[in-house]
């Protein structure tokens, strides 16, 4: 069931040899945070926010998905955390509304994997 | 000596036994025997001396086995342990040897640690050690195995008896302040010190043949020898080395107390009786380790025995009475209540002072009588006071630790109180903290007794005892008495200062009040103050007095009692608070307490008048009293803080108190506490006064006492906690796993959490800290941090997203500790955490060594000298007021000192180093600063030396002294040495040593062993 999953992810591109690493290769706690990432608020609340024009508050967010995502060996999702970091901490939503629901998209695929 | 029981080992190789003794000597004493024969009838001769036989199976006569025989058919015999040593590895031999009696076997060659083991275990099984043993108890102590009291005081006894023609000195020898060893290294470390102490003394018996020897009681050790008075300091000198050898963290101060017996038919015990006289004499004297008992002593005997002949009649006539010494508030001068001493005004002698009959009613158990008649005494004077219509304050009185010892205490106590209808709180009692450490169990039982029915409870001479502060939980102190000559009295200023305030700060902070006794000047009055003392007693404000001058002070200051009256009067106004009012006067006035009265309409607050004392708090030039809001003065994080203070006096129109950060007219930031009291509304506005108070020490030394307050609580001290701070449960999770093995991990999901945890949990080692986090992100948190002294130093690690170089260089800035990024690499997490750590111990570490280095590089461990640097600083201090009286510095060398300090050590015991020390401190004074530089030049700096001829006399006897052991085979010193006067060859002490060592050169070049004193021709 796991392997299953984790078969999957890596074909997806996500780097979960790493993450097991940080999780000193306990398999089910690692599901669990996947689970828990999957559904995580953040990603609704970055999406208010580009929508409402708050450029530090969906920076914050996108700051902060980054991070997890990047621990997570949440590859796909992390590259595009990237990119909308960039733009916001620059100071601009340039391109940051396409790779948000871009975003959403791959989050929407991880849930897939999970179900 | 009594001869001893010991192991028998037979065999006829000479070698071989003599192989054997060593091994057995460290534990057991050794007879030999050639062969079977000889031991048996050894063994028949002294059954019972014979403790074990090891015996060799080929001799000739009686070999191994038949000895074994002999022994099996002798009753007498078959107790004895005999082990069998056999060379062969041929079980044969063995078998047989333990079928025919052998307890045991041991092959050769021969292994010391087995034939040690063997042979207790076989010794351990025969009853005639057993036997040995119950009759060794009876004699010997249990610890050192030297002879009991009992024991010894017989065996001195025999040998004085059987040598009544000789001399004999009797000399009791204990260590000073053993309790204290015995309190803080443990018993452990106090049974191995005795024991030590028993080996010395076992030591010395091996030279003198008359020579008795014993353990008497915990670290008190007597011995009884042939008087001879050069011998004995010899031998006392020697202890004290042997004594420096023992290698232990503290210093061991051996008392010796000396009685020369002139009569020798005296009973042993009386002559232990003189020389612990002596030895009491002598106790805490570092300068000699040893006193002779003298008929002076005999003297102050006599004078103790008459205060025993004249105590009870002085009772009865009642010479005993009540003097009262005033209490005072530090901060409003008012007198606060009183002290209860006693005073022994004796028809014949005068005014006996307490420190002559106290100590001897409490030996003897007087002072039970004597206390209970104070305390009646002062019942009936606050009785009368009551009567007479006055408002006493309560009187406080002591209570001897021998009055503890009655279980009936508090019920007698209760009864005398009640007895004259007084309300239980005008009685308090003062119990020393010694009392505290000899009998925990009583005092928590009787302090809680009287708490119960009322009384108050004062913990007098806190800090002089052995206790340690874990006290303070188990009994339930009222107030804390403290003097300052003991706590402030140490050669190291500063040191003795911080330790006072410390323990204020321990006791504030337990929410016990402090009342310092022994305040003799203003300087030591404005140090507590700003400690946070708040009582004081003590010349500077009275001395004890007579009941009726008591009387008359109250009266007199009954208008000033420092008080505030509420403002209930309608005529209270602003301005009549500075016309002729009595009170206000003195606050504003006199007070050195900084005070402000504020207007505060529930939103601002403006200053309306201020005194003195807060222009010297916080200068002339304070912005805050320019300021329209001066509350801008105030840190932001605390405005919120102070606003809801004001709001709390308003509101209940009572007190309200707090802490908060200000800034001074340079920017610095200090910790000021605010004690807020309302005073009158006016309008739409009210009248607060303030007392505000610079708390800035006292919050640091809180921060270090915080450490400290998991274990005075008694909680566990954790290990290493790490508390990981940031809202996303997966980061978090990832990096309990990274760390679980090493720290005990808290985890926080913001700023907000991380510091609600810390408040409760202040002990966190590291802290790993999020940045983006909502409700308070990290940069946030690292301000509160900043002004929180619990956890200010924490070191904290930011754990981000980012890996830009500008915000890691904001976050350094900050004086965060280091910086890790996401998504984690868990080695580079692991070794960042631990860098930072091992940085911040090793700084620890360096500032630990750094101070113990500066304590001990005043001192030279071996001559007692000062270093060059310390006594600069001493002489130049001195210098400073005294420059212009005439003061020498004399400064000695010898040639080669390298090289014949070398060839001195060869042929003496004492090192030359160390003997030229201790000859600067036999001619000198002790005042005078004696040191020792780098180059081996030793000098010293005597203090008003008028006497020209004096000190060329001196002068001589010290290098008379030096190469007093001058041989033409050993060693022939030589040295010279040189003296400089103040003023006229310099007013500082680097003047007067280059013109001192000017002379000695001098001296050196016209020729060996000279002194020159330095004059202006030179």
């Amino acid at each position: 069931m796991l392997n299953d999953v984790f078969k999957q992810m890596k074909e997806w591109k996500c780097d979960v040899e790493g993450a097991l690493e940080r999780f000193l290769d306990d398999e089910e706690m690692y599901m669990d945070f996947l689970h828990q990432i999957a559904e995580e608020e953040a990603i609704v609340k970055l999406g208010k926010a580009i929508d409402a024009g708050d450029i530090q508050l969906a920076f914050d967010y996108a700051h902060t998905l980054k991070g997890v995502h990047g621990n997570m060996g949440l590859t796909p999702l992390y590259l595009l955390d990237i990119e909308i970091v960039e733009p916001l901490r620059e100071g601009t939503f340039e391109t940051v509304k396409e790779n948000y629901q871009k975003l959403v998209a791959e989050n929407e695929k991880l849930k897939e994997i999970l179900r | 000596m009594e001869s001893e029981k010991s192991i028998l080992v037979v065999d006829d190789n000479a070698i071989n036994r003599e192989v054997l003794r060593e091994i057995l000597k460290t534990e057991y004493s050794v007879r030999e025997a050639e062969n079977g024969e000889e031991a048996l009838r050894i063994m028949r001769e002294m059954p019972d001396r014979i403790l074990a036989v090891l015996s060799d199976i080929v001799m000739p006569l009686i070999d191994g086995f038949q000895l074994l025989e002999e022994i099996s058919n002798d009753s007498k015999l078959g107790n004895i342990p005999i082990i069998v040593m056999t060379a062969s590895s041929e079980n044969q031999e063995e078998i047989k040897a333990l079928r025919m009696g052998a307890w045991d076997f041991i092959t050769k060659p021969y292994n010391p640690e087995v034939i040690l083991c063997r042979l207790r275990n076989a010794i351990g099984r025969s009853e005639v050690a057993a036997a040995e043993q119950m009759r060794h108890m009876a004699c010997h102590d249990q610890l050192t195995g030297i002879y009991n009291r009992v024991h010894f005081m017989k065996k001195t006894e025999s040998m004085i008896k059987r040598n009544a023609d000789k001399q004999f000195v009797f000399v009791y020898f204990e260590v000073d302040r053993f309790q204290l060893i015995n309190t803080f290294y443990g018993a452990k470390e106090a049974d191995s010190l005795i024991q030590y102490l028993a080996k010395i003394l076992k030591l010395f018996a091996e030279t003198y043949d008359l020579f008795t020897y014993g353990r008497m009681e915990s670290d008190v050790f007597c011995f009884c020898m042939e008087y001879d008075a050069d011998e004995l300091e010899q031998m006392i000198d020697r202890a004290k080395s042997l004594l420096e050898q023992y290698g232990s963290d503290y210093d061991i101060e051996p008392n010796f107390g000396l009685y020369v017996v002139k009569d020798n038919r005296m009973p042993a015990e009386v002559m232990y009786s003189n020389a612990s006289v002596a030895a009491k004499e002598g106790a805490g004297n570092y300068l000699k380790y040893f006193t002779y008992y003298t008929d002076e002593m005999d003297a102050k005997l006599k004078k103790e025995q008459e205060i025993l002949n004249d105590m009870h009649r002085a009772l009865e006539n009642e010479e005993f009475c009540i003097y009262l010494q005033p209490k005072y508030n530090i901060h409003t001068n008012a007198i606060a209540g009183a002290e209860a001493l006693v005073r022994w005004m004796h028809p014949e002698k005068g005014m006996i002072s307490p420190g002559d009959f106290i100590p001897v009613f409490e030996n003897n158990g007087f002072i039970t009588n004597l206390d209970y008649y104070m305390w009646e005494e002062t019942c009936k004077l606050l009785r009368s006071w009551i009567d007479e219509g006055l408002n006493p304050l309560p009187i406080s009185v002591n209570v001897s630790r021998v009055d503890i010892y009655n279980s009936r205490l508090a019920e007698s106590i209760v009864q005398l109180v009640d007895k004259y209808q007084l309300p239980h709180d005008l009685l308090e009692f003062e119990i020393t903290e010694s009392a505290y450490a000899f009998n925990p169990m009583i005092l928590i039982k009787l302090v809680s007794d009287l708490h119960e029915n009322g009384f108050t409870i004062l913990m007098d001479d806190f800090g002089n005892g052995y206790s340690s502060l874990s006290i303070l939980k188990d009994i339930e102190v009222d107030i804390l008495k403290l003097d300052m000559l003991f706590l402030s009295n140490s050669k190291d200023t500063g040191r003795g200062e911080n330790i006072l305030a410390s323990v204020i700060r321990m006791a504030k902070w337990l929410k016990i009040p402090v009342i310092v006794e022994g305040v003799e000047t203003a300087s030591q009055v404005n140090f507590l103050k700003s400690v946070g003392c708040d009582y004081v007693q003590g010349y500077y404000y009275a001395k004890p007095m007579s009941v009726g001058e008591y009387k008359k002070l109250r009266m007199k200051a009954e208008g000033f009692d420092g008080n505030l009256r509420n403002s209930d009067n309608d005529d209270f106004d602003v301005d009549s608070l500075f016309q002729s009012n009595p009170q206000m006067k003195v606050l504003f006035g006199d007070l050195l307490q900084a005070l402000a009265i504020f207007e505060f309409d529930g939103q601002n607050m403006e200053f309306v008048r201020i005194n003195e004392g807060y222009y010297d708090l916080f200068g002339s030039d304070d912005p805050a009293i320019r300021m329209g809001n001066p509350i801008e003065i105030v840190d932001s994080q605390y405005r919120d803080i102070v606003m809801n203070s004001f709001r709390t006096a308003v509101k209940t129109h009572g007190t309200a108190e707090c802490d908060f950060i200000r800034y001074t007219a340079t920017g610095a930031s200090i910790w000021v506490n605010l004690k807020l009291r309302y005073l009158k509304e006016i309008g739409n506005k009210h009248l607060v006064l303030g007392l505000l108070d610079d708390v800035t020490a006292q919050k640091r030394i809180d921060f270090e006492l915080t450490k400290y307050r998991q274990a005075l609580i008694g909680e566990g001290r954790d290990g290493n906690i790490m508390m990981v701070v940031d809202d996303m449960p997966a980061n978090r999770a990832i990096l309990k796993k990274i760390f679980s093995d090493q720290y005990t991990i808290i985890e926080a999901s913001d700023g907000m959490d991380a510091l609600e945890k810390l408040n409760e949990a202040p002990n966190v080692s590291v802290i790993l800290l999020d940045i983006v986090m909502p409700r308070m992100n990290g940069w946030d948190f690292l301000q509160h941090k900043r002004n929180l002294p619990a956890i200010a130093n924490i070191p904290v690690i930011i754990i981000s997203a980012e890996d830009k170089l500008n915000e890691q260089e904001i976050a350094l800035d900050m004086g965060i500790n280091d910086y890790i990024v996401k998504p984690f690499v868990p080695e580079i997490v692991k070794k960042r955490v631990s860098n930072a750590m091992d940085s911040i111990k090793f700084m620890q570490e360096a500032v630990r060594k750094y101070d113990s280095a500066a304590q001990m590089a005043r001192i030279d461990r071996t001559t007692g000298l000062y270093h060059l640097d310390a006594a600069t600083k001493i002489v130049d201090e001195y210098l400073e007021d005294f420059a212009d009286d005439l003061n020498v510095m004399v400064t000695f060398a010898v040639d080669n000192f390298a090289e014949t300090s070398r060839q001195y050590l060869e042929h003496y015991d004492e090192s030359l180093v160390k003997k030229i020390g201790r000859i600067i401190k036999e001619l000198f004074r002790r005042d005078d600063v004696g040191f020792r530089t780098d180059d081996d030049i030793f000098g010293v700096f005597a203090k008003n030396y008028k006497d020209l001829e004096k000190l060329k006399e001196r002068l001589d006897e010290f290098i008379e002294l030096v190469t007093a052991d001058n041989s033409e085979d050993h060693v022939v010193i030589v040295c010279s040495i040189g003296a400089a006067f103040s003023p006229g060859a310099g007013k500082t002490f680097d003047e007067l040593y280059e013109n001192a060592e000017t002379a000695r050169l001098n001296a050196k070049n016209t020729g060996e062993n000279i002194s020159s004193i330095y004059n202006e021709r030179n």
